[in-house]
Protein backbone atom coordinates (compact mmCIF):
# COMPACT_ATOMS: atom_id res chain seq x y z
CA UNK A 1 0.00 0.00 0.00
CA UNK A 2 1.11 3.94 -0.74
CA UNK A 3 2.43 5.45 2.14
CA UNK A 4 -0.23 8.80 2.22
CA UNK A 5 1.30 10.32 5.31
CA UNK A 6 3.14 13.00 3.60
CA UNK A 7 -0.77 13.52 2.24
CA UNK A 8 -2.85 17.13 3.77
CA UNK A 9 -6.31 15.82 4.84
CA UNK A 10 -7.82 18.22 2.33
CA UNK A 11 -6.04 16.32 -0.24
CA UNK A 12 -7.04 13.11 1.21
CA UNK A 13 -10.58 14.11 1.56
CA UNK A 14 -10.84 15.79 -1.94
CA UNK A 15 -9.25 11.97 -3.33
CA UNK A 16 -12.00 10.22 -1.06
CA UNK A 17 -15.03 12.60 -2.39
CA UNK A 18 -13.69 11.29 -5.78
CA UNK A 19 -14.32 8.01 -5.05
CA UNK A 20 -10.63 6.95 -3.70
CA UNK A 21 -10.63 3.88 -1.35
CA UNK A 22 -7.16 3.92 -0.53
CA UNK A 23 -7.08 8.22 0.43
CA UNK A 24 -10.25 7.33 2.43
CA UNK A 25 -8.64 4.88 4.61
CA UNK A 26 -5.48 6.49 4.73
CA UNK A 27 -8.35 8.87 6.50
CA UNK A 28 -8.88 5.90 8.88
CA UNK A 29 -5.06 4.89 9.77
CA UNK A 30 -4.59 8.56 10.45
CA UNK A 31 -7.30 9.48 12.79
CA UNK A 32 -8.22 6.09 14.64
CA UNK A 33 -6.15 6.28 17.44
CA UNK A 34 -7.74 10.36 17.99
CA UNK A 35 -11.18 9.40 17.80
CA UNK A 36 -10.62 6.35 19.85
CA UNK A 37 -9.24 8.58 22.44
CA UNK A 38 -11.87 11.58 22.41
CA UNK A 39 -14.56 8.40 22.64
CA UNK A 40 -13.28 6.90 25.08
CA UNK A 41 -12.55 10.31 27.09
CA UNK A 42 -16.64 10.72 26.89
CA UNK A 43 -18.08 7.48 26.97
CA UNK A 44 -15.14 5.89 29.61
CA UNK A 45 -16.06 2.75 28.06
CA UNK A 46 -13.61 1.03 25.86
CA UNK A 47 -16.33 -0.66 24.00
CA UNK A 48 -18.55 1.83 23.66
CA UNK A 49 -15.51 3.54 21.99
CA UNK A 50 -14.94 1.03 19.55
CA UNK A 51 -18.23 1.71 18.37
CA UNK A 52 -17.87 5.45 18.49
CA UNK A 53 -15.04 4.84 16.20
CA UNK A 54 -16.76 2.68 13.49
CA UNK A 55 -19.84 5.25 13.60
CA UNK A 56 -17.93 8.20 13.33
CA UNK A 57 -16.13 6.79 10.36
CA UNK A 58 -19.34 5.53 8.47
CA UNK A 59 -20.69 9.45 8.93
CA UNK A 60 -17.83 10.81 7.44
CA UNK A 61 -17.99 8.58 4.53
CA UNK A 62 -21.81 8.91 4.38
CA UNK A 63 -21.06 12.95 4.62
CA UNK A 64 -18.02 13.63 3.00
CA UNK A 65 -19.41 16.13 0.56
CA UNK A 66 -21.24 17.77 3.24
CA UNK A 67 -17.67 19.01 4.37
CA UNK A 68 -17.18 22.27 3.85
CA UNK A 69 -12.95 23.36 4.35
CA UNK A 70 -13.35 26.83 4.94
CA UNK A 71 -15.46 26.26 7.63
CA UNK A 72 -13.76 24.25 9.71
CA UNK A 73 -10.32 21.68 9.46
CA UNK A 74 -11.42 18.03 8.64
CA UNK A 75 -9.80 17.14 12.14
CA UNK A 76 -12.04 19.82 14.16
CA UNK A 77 -15.41 18.41 11.62
CA UNK A 78 -14.32 14.88 12.53
CA UNK A 79 -13.92 15.29 15.78
CA UNK A 80 -16.98 17.41 16.55
CA UNK A 81 -19.07 13.84 14.49
CA UNK A 82 -17.01 11.77 17.29
CA UNK A 83 -18.09 14.10 20.30
CA UNK A 84 -21.67 14.11 18.79
CA UNK A 85 -22.10 10.06 18.29
CA UNK A 86 -20.39 9.74 22.03
CA UNK A 87 -22.69 11.85 23.74
CA UNK A 88 -25.41 9.64 21.97
CA UNK A 89 -23.81 6.63 23.16
CA UNK A 90 -23.39 8.04 26.63
CA UNK A 91 -27.36 9.12 26.76
CA UNK A 92 -28.49 5.62 25.64
CA UNK A 93 -25.57 4.61 28.98
CA UNK A 94 -27.45 6.23 31.27
CA UNK A 95 -30.71 5.67 30.02
CA UNK A 96 -30.29 1.75 30.00
CA UNK A 97 -28.84 2.18 33.93
CA UNK A 98 -31.65 4.44 34.67
CA UNK A 99 -33.96 1.28 34.00
CA UNK A 100 -31.99 -0.65 36.76
CA UNK A 101 -30.69 1.17 39.14
CA UNK A 102 -31.94 4.47 41.31
CA UNK A 103 -30.44 7.76 40.55
CA UNK A 104 -27.77 7.81 43.35
CA UNK A 105 -26.65 4.43 43.03
CA UNK A 106 -26.31 4.62 39.13
CA UNK A 107 -24.63 7.95 39.24
CA UNK A 108 -21.70 5.91 41.87
CA UNK A 109 -21.71 2.66 39.92
CA UNK A 110 -21.06 4.53 36.88
CA UNK A 111 -18.90 6.32 38.45
CA UNK A 112 -16.82 2.69 39.63
CA UNK A 113 -17.70 1.16 35.95
CA UNK A 114 -15.85 4.13 34.21
CA UNK A 115 -12.94 3.79 37.05
CA UNK A 116 -12.75 0.06 36.15
CA UNK A 117 -11.93 1.05 31.92
CA UNK A 118 -9.69 4.06 32.59
CA UNK A 119 -5.86 2.51 32.20
CA UNK A 120 -4.24 1.91 35.84
CA UNK A 121 -1.04 0.38 34.26
CA UNK A 122 2.10 2.02 35.48
CA UNK A 123 5.33 0.88 34.06
CA UNK A 124 6.71 0.65 37.28
CA UNK A 125 4.21 -0.88 39.67
CA UNK A 126 5.82 -1.27 43.13
CA UNK A 127 7.88 2.28 42.49
CA UNK A 128 4.48 4.23 41.41
CA UNK A 129 1.79 3.10 44.53
CA UNK A 130 1.35 6.23 45.58
CA UNK A 131 0.90 7.29 42.09
CA UNK A 132 -1.26 4.59 41.13
CA UNK A 133 -3.70 5.64 43.79
CA UNK A 134 -4.02 9.31 42.84
CA UNK A 135 -4.19 8.14 39.00
CA UNK A 136 -6.99 6.09 40.00
CA UNK A 137 -8.48 9.14 42.10
CA UNK A 138 -7.96 11.50 38.43
CA UNK A 139 -9.57 9.17 36.76
CA UNK A 140 -12.74 9.07 39.12
CA UNK A 141 -12.56 12.74 39.84
CA UNK A 142 -12.79 12.80 35.66
CA UNK A 143 -15.96 10.42 35.37
CA UNK A 144 -17.55 12.76 37.58
CA UNK A 145 -17.27 16.44 35.49
CA UNK A 146 -19.73 17.29 33.02
CA UNK A 147 -19.53 15.93 29.70
CA UNK A 148 -18.11 19.22 27.87
CA UNK A 149 -15.67 19.97 30.83
CA UNK A 150 -14.14 17.14 30.01
CA UNK A 151 -14.03 16.53 26.52
CA UNK A 152 -12.51 19.99 26.60
CA UNK A 153 -9.88 19.41 28.93
CA UNK A 154 -9.17 16.35 27.29
CA UNK A 155 -9.02 17.78 23.59
CA UNK A 156 -6.89 20.39 25.35
CA UNK A 157 -4.67 18.57 27.90
CA UNK A 158 -4.53 14.90 26.08
CA UNK A 159 -4.74 16.02 22.28
CA UNK A 160 -3.15 19.48 22.25
CA UNK A 161 -6.09 21.45 20.30
CA UNK A 162 -6.26 25.40 20.75
CA UNK A 163 -9.03 27.04 22.38
CA UNK A 164 -10.08 27.93 18.89
CA UNK A 165 -10.44 24.03 17.67
CA UNK A 166 -12.50 23.20 20.52
CA UNK A 167 -14.42 26.15 20.76
CA UNK A 168 -15.56 24.64 17.02
CA UNK A 169 -16.28 20.89 17.90
CA UNK A 170 -17.85 22.11 21.26
CA UNK A 171 -19.59 25.25 19.31
CA UNK A 172 -18.97 27.41 21.81
CA UNK A 173 -16.57 30.25 22.05
CA UNK A 174 -13.06 29.82 22.33
CA UNK A 175 -13.42 32.27 25.99
CA UNK A 176 -15.54 29.83 26.77
CA UNK A 177 -13.55 27.01 26.88
CA UNK A 178 -11.02 28.40 28.26
CA UNK A 179 -13.57 28.74 31.62
CA UNK A 180 -14.64 25.27 30.77
CA UNK A 181 -11.12 23.55 31.26
CA UNK A 182 -10.31 25.66 34.24
CA UNK A 183 -13.46 24.75 35.87
CA UNK A 184 -12.67 21.05 34.45
CA UNK A 185 -8.66 21.22 36.38
CA UNK A 186 -10.30 23.09 39.53
CA UNK A 187 -12.74 20.25 40.29
CA UNK A 188 -10.24 17.30 40.09
CA UNK A 189 -8.03 18.99 42.12
CA UNK A 190 -11.00 20.00 44.88
CA UNK A 191 -12.09 16.32 44.66
CA UNK A 192 -8.70 14.86 44.83
CA UNK A 193 -7.61 16.82 47.54
CA UNK A 194 -10.92 15.31 49.68
CA UNK B 1 -6.71 40.93 41.64
CA UNK B 2 -8.19 37.83 43.54
CA UNK B 3 -6.62 33.82 43.47
CA UNK B 4 -9.32 32.86 41.41
CA UNK B 5 -8.28 35.31 38.31
CA UNK B 6 -4.62 34.05 39.17
CA UNK B 7 -5.60 30.34 39.26
CA UNK B 8 -7.26 31.00 35.87
CA UNK B 9 -4.38 32.20 34.26
CA UNK B 10 -2.29 29.47 35.60
CA UNK B 11 -4.57 26.98 33.73
CA UNK B 12 -4.08 28.86 30.57
CA UNK B 13 -0.20 29.02 31.13
CA UNK B 14 -0.35 25.23 31.54
CA UNK B 15 -1.72 24.97 28.07
CA UNK B 16 1.20 27.32 26.69
CA UNK B 17 -1.52 30.26 26.25
CA UNK B 18 -0.35 32.94 28.49
CA UNK B 19 1.65 35.79 27.54
CA UNK B 20 4.61 37.23 29.10
CA UNK B 21 3.34 40.27 30.53
CA UNK B 22 0.17 38.47 32.25
CA UNK B 23 3.15 35.34 33.09
CA UNK B 24 5.44 38.10 35.02
CA UNK B 25 2.38 39.05 36.71
CA UNK B 26 1.08 35.75 37.77
CA UNK B 27 4.88 34.86 38.70
CA UNK B 28 4.59 37.65 41.09
CA UNK B 29 1.62 36.44 42.69
CA UNK B 30 2.57 32.76 43.25
CA UNK B 31 6.12 34.27 44.95
CA UNK B 32 3.51 35.61 47.42
CA UNK B 33 0.57 33.52 47.74
CA UNK B 34 1.26 29.56 48.79
CA UNK B 35 -2.31 28.74 48.20
CA UNK B 36 -1.88 29.68 44.16
CA UNK B 37 1.68 27.43 44.46
CA UNK B 38 0.14 24.48 45.73
CA UNK B 39 -2.58 24.97 42.66
CA UNK B 40 -0.21 24.96 40.49
CA UNK B 41 1.62 22.16 41.39
CA UNK B 42 -1.54 19.99 41.61
CA UNK B 43 -2.04 21.33 37.71
CA UNK B 44 1.07 20.29 36.94
CA UNK B 45 0.32 16.59 38.25
CA UNK B 46 -2.91 16.47 36.63
CA UNK B 47 -1.25 17.28 33.58
CA UNK B 48 1.03 14.25 33.65
CA UNK B 49 -1.94 12.04 34.59
CA UNK B 50 -3.85 13.04 32.00
CA UNK B 51 -1.36 12.01 29.47
CA UNK B 52 -1.78 8.57 30.84
CA UNK B 53 -4.95 8.62 29.04
CA UNK B 54 -3.42 9.65 25.77
CA UNK B 55 -0.87 6.45 26.00
CA UNK B 56 -3.71 4.81 25.80
CA UNK B 57 -4.27 2.37 22.30
CA UNK B 58 -7.18 1.42 20.10
CA UNK B 59 -7.99 -2.44 20.18
CA UNK B 60 -5.88 -3.82 17.56
CA UNK B 61 -7.44 -3.76 14.15
CA UNK B 62 -9.86 -1.01 15.15
CA UNK B 63 -8.93 0.66 11.70
CA UNK B 64 -9.08 -2.25 9.90
CA UNK B 65 -12.40 -3.02 11.01
CA UNK B 66 -13.25 0.41 10.49
CA UNK B 67 -12.40 0.29 6.53
CA UNK B 68 -14.10 -3.17 6.33
CA UNK B 69 -17.13 -1.13 7.20
CA UNK B 70 -17.03 1.45 5.13
CA UNK B 71 -15.97 -0.87 2.05
CA UNK B 72 -19.01 -2.65 2.78
CA UNK B 73 -21.42 0.46 3.09
CA UNK B 74 -19.81 1.64 -0.54
CA UNK B 75 -20.70 -1.65 -2.32
CA UNK B 76 -24.00 -1.56 -0.57
CA UNK B 77 -24.66 2.25 -2.68
CA UNK B 78 -22.67 0.85 -5.58
CA UNK B 79 -25.39 -1.79 -5.80
CA UNK B 80 -28.47 0.92 -5.15
CA UNK B 81 -26.69 3.73 -7.26
CA UNK B 82 -27.68 2.37 -10.69
CA UNK B 83 -31.20 1.92 -9.64
CA UNK B 84 -31.20 5.32 -7.72
CA UNK B 85 -29.64 6.46 -11.43
CA UNK B 86 -32.47 4.69 -13.29
CA UNK B 87 -35.69 6.18 -10.68
CA UNK B 88 -35.73 9.85 -12.44
CA UNK B 89 -35.59 8.52 -15.69
CA UNK B 90 -38.05 6.41 -15.68
CA UNK B 91 -40.25 8.91 -13.53
CA UNK B 92 -39.65 10.85 -16.15
CA UNK B 93 -40.75 8.63 -19.22
CA UNK B 94 -43.81 7.79 -17.35
CA UNK B 95 -44.52 11.77 -16.89
CA UNK B 96 -43.80 12.65 -20.11
CA UNK B 97 -46.40 9.83 -21.73
CA UNK B 98 -49.28 11.03 -18.99
CA UNK B 99 -48.23 14.35 -20.43
CA UNK B 100 -48.66 13.62 -23.66
CA UNK B 101 -51.39 11.05 -23.11
CA UNK B 102 -53.56 13.88 -21.29
CA UNK B 103 -52.32 16.66 -24.09
CA UNK B 104 -53.65 14.24 -26.69
CA UNK B 105 -56.88 13.32 -24.86
CA UNK B 106 -57.45 16.81 -24.67
CA UNK B 107 -56.66 17.73 -28.06
CA UNK B 108 -58.63 14.91 -29.67
CA UNK B 109 -61.46 15.58 -26.99
CA UNK B 110 -61.66 19.56 -28.28
CA UNK B 111 -61.68 18.78 -31.57
CA UNK B 112 -64.57 16.04 -31.51
CA UNK B 113 -66.55 18.60 -29.72
CA UNK B 114 -65.36 21.67 -31.90
CA UNK B 115 -69.28 21.91 -33.27
CA UNK B 116 -70.97 22.72 -30.44
CA UNK B 117 -71.02 26.14 -28.45
CA UNK B 118 -68.20 27.34 -26.36
CA UNK B 119 -69.91 26.12 -23.61
CA UNK B 120 -70.43 22.20 -24.77
CA UNK B 121 -66.87 22.51 -25.35
CA UNK B 122 -66.11 23.32 -21.99
CA UNK B 123 -68.57 21.46 -20.53
CA UNK B 124 -67.47 18.55 -22.77
CA UNK B 125 -64.03 18.97 -21.89
CA UNK B 126 -63.96 18.82 -17.84
CA UNK B 127 -67.07 16.66 -17.69
CA UNK B 128 -66.75 14.14 -20.57
CA UNK B 129 -63.55 14.65 -22.29
CA UNK B 130 -62.45 10.90 -23.46
CA UNK B 131 -59.80 9.52 -22.06
CA UNK B 132 -56.77 9.08 -24.15
CA UNK B 133 -57.19 5.00 -23.37
CA UNK B 134 -61.13 5.92 -25.00
CA UNK B 135 -59.28 7.62 -27.78
CA UNK B 136 -57.02 4.33 -28.57
CA UNK B 137 -59.24 2.02 -28.48
CA UNK B 138 -61.44 4.51 -30.82
CA UNK B 139 -64.42 4.43 -28.29
CA UNK B 140 -64.02 8.38 -27.97
CA UNK B 141 -66.68 10.18 -30.08
CA UNK B 142 -69.16 12.47 -29.74
CA UNK B 143 -71.18 9.74 -29.99
CA UNK B 144 -70.50 7.72 -27.16
CA UNK B 145 -69.53 11.12 -25.49
CA UNK B 146 -72.39 12.96 -24.56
Amino acid sequence: MRDHGFLSDEFLVKEARDGSEAHFNALVDRYTGLVYRVAFSVTGNAHEAEDVVQETFLRVFRNLDAFDSSKAAFKTWLLAICRNQSINVLAQLRRKAARFLTRPQFAEDRGNAEEEDFPHDQPDAEAVLLSKEQTQLVHKALTKLPEKQRTALMLKAVEGLSYAEIAQILKTSASAVESLIYRARSKILEEVKR
Amino acid sequence: MNCEHYRKQLSKQVDRDLDAALTEELEKHLASCPGCRSFRDGMEVLGRELQAVSERKPPTGLAERVKERVARERRRERVLLPAWTRAPLVAMITLAAVGLGNLAGRSIGTMLSSNGSDDSVEYTLTAQAPSFADVLSDNGSEENGQ
